[in-house]
């Protein structure tokens, strides 16, 4: 195994590096896209009803078969994995905005307004703040499921360090499958714990005990 | 300051939350005057806090004007309006994760206020709620009793100095004892600040000893605005004369003044020999006509250069009616 990783490591930075450039830019688009979704949501509750079972059924298609129904659309490579994995994202990170921003206190929001805040700074400084750990944890999910996910795109030519689960799969080299999923846990773990920081220490800064 | 310059006039004003309800707010029409304390007492669903946000405009009439200081709420920017009227609410509505002096410090920074006038209007606010700055200022607010918390409230909306100040039943959830400490603090406040003082509460004790006059409430609409010697001596309907009757016998020897039950009045020099002047409360006059039931109690009204006279037999009366 050290052999092996003697030969390969820059094989292995370059797909590691892929594989966090998949996870970075399905998470910025589908937070950039869930957020203000899920704040008009969690507004129009009506609206929410009719859309959240929509981004529910995404959510429960089987990967494999999503990343393969998008081929004669994208064909293969990085952007099919990218639309699958942002339109599986959506529907976490939504899902935790809209619960974010309901669970503001009204209280608050309405000592900020009665102190002559404008509608903006309302959003950004107090009902976005109030909802952060919220999104932050749905942000965190999302994340991990992403990593996962983002190995099986590598079956769709995405790249990735699930190209050397399915390589040492198919020449039967075991150590590449081993060092493959060692270093994906490695990666979903280290991200884990720190969004998982990030998350706490955010709760302790709107709880003013950071 | 001037007592009889209107600061807060309402006209007409009508709010309904939907089509088909009866409104909250019914055709309302008064006017309340710079430097006096308004207290609004009615039961919940009376319709006591949808009238005052509307005069911060935290709710829009459905028919009807709002003028404070002169002006038309509805024509000015609703942010601007804001930062010039002090807002209190029960649950304190403090921002946790911002310190004490940064809580206090809100419309100073909204209108950008120099940093070091800025620090110096948070000690004095501090002062002025008896809070220590310095033990204080750094504080968050998880980590204040509920009172210091609404002292906190009532400091962070008097920050910008606004001629006015709502309070939507701001000692609501605070015990007894606390109450009484924050009721006199404001009480002092309101004398060294001057600010018209809209305050909402459904505790006719407080309403009673906060008010210069006190407006009733029921079903949207004003029952009586008046003093409370006026509310207790010539209730405008049954509706009134049975919400205060609840405490009444107890009420009116800790409320009426003794000047109120003077029918008698003679002019008379300011410094005139009377045994109790006429804002002494009527308790204290029965304790001294009890001692001496035939000598009536004589009463000077310093303001007005007069003295009348209390008989045991109004007294009696009282208590008969």
């Amino acid at each position: 195994m050290i052999k092996y990783l003697g030969q390969n490591w820059q094989m292995i930075i370059q797909l590691t590096g892929q594989h966090v450039l998949i996870t970075a830019i399905t998470i910025l688009i589908a937070t950039a896209l869930a957020v203000p979704i899920g704040y008009f949501l969690a507004v129009h509750k009506k609206i929410s009803k009719i859309l959240m079972p929509f981004f529910s059924l995404i959510y429960t298609i089987p990967s494999l078969a999503f990343f393969v129904m998008l081929i004669p659309i994208f064909g293969l490579g990085l952007l099919p994995a990218i639309v699958a994995l942002v339109a599986y994202t959506l529907f976490v990170i939504i899902r935790n905005t809209i619960v974010g921003y309901q669970q503001v206190d009204p209280n608050v929001i309405e000592a900020a307004k009665s102190l002559g805040y404008n509608k903006w700074a309302i959003i950004v400084k107090f009902k976005t703040l109030y909802a952060l750990p919220t999104i932050l944890a749905g942000i965190r999910i999302a994340t991990i499921s992403t990593i996962g996910i983002a190995t099986i795109a590598s079956y769709i030519n995405a790249g990735g360090l699930g190209t050397m689960l399915f390589n040492g799969l198919n020449q039967n080299n075991y150590t590449e499958v081993v060092v493959g999923s060692i270093v994906i846990s490695l990666f979903a773990i280290l991200v884990n714990f720190g969004l998982e920081k990030l998350q706490t220490l955010s709760l302790a800064y709107i709880n003013g005990t950071l | 300051m001037d007592k009889t310059k209107p600061m807060i006039q309402v006209e007409n004003v009508t709010k309904k939350f939907s089509k088909d309800q009866a409104p909250s707010v019914d055709n309302v029409s008064f006017t309340a005057y710079a430097g006096e304390f308004v207290t609004i007492l009615g039961t919940s669903g009376s319709g006591k806090t949808t009238l005052m946000k509307m005069i911060n405009r935290l709710y829009e009439p459905t028919s009807g004007q709002i003028f404070v200081d002169g002006q038309n709420t509805h024509a000015q920017n609703v942010d601007k309006l804001r930062q010039g009227i002090g807002y209190v609410i029960q649950q304190h509505g403090l921002f946790e994760h911002r310190t004490v002096a940064q809580n206090i410090a809100t419309v100073c920074n909204i209108l950008k206020w120099d940093k070091r006038k800025t620090q110096k209007r948070v000690d004095e606010m501090l002062t002025l709620v008896q809070l220590e700055p310095d033990k204080y200022k750094g504080r968050h607010p998880h980590q204040l009793s509920g009172g210091e918390q609404q002292r906190v409230g009532i400091a962070r909306a008097l920050a910008a100095d606004p001629k006015i100040l709502l309070m939507d039943e701001p000692f609501g959830a605070i015990d007894a004892i606390n109450r009484t400490l924050l009721q006199n603090a404001l009480l002092n406040i309101q004398r060294q600040t001057q600010k018209t003082i809209i305050f909402v509460t459904h505790d006719i004790d407080e309403a009673l000893k906060l008010g210069d006059r006190t407006m009733l409430i029921k079903d949207g609409r004003i029952q009586q605005f008046a003093s409370k010697n006026e509310l207790f001596l010539k209730p405008s309907n049954d509706f009134v004369a049975e919400f205060l009757g609840v405490k009444q016998r107890l009420a009116q020897w800790r409320y009426l003044n003794a000047g109120a039950l003077v029918t008698d009045w003679q002019a008379a020099q300011s410094d005139a020999a009377a045994a109790v002047s006429a804002d002494t409360i009527l308790a204290d006059v029965i304790a001294i006509l009890l001692k001496n039931p035939e000598r009536p109690v004589t009463v000077l009204d310093k303001d007005k250069a007069r003295v009348g006279h209390i008989h045991y037999q109004q007294i009696a009366n009282l208590m008969e009616a």
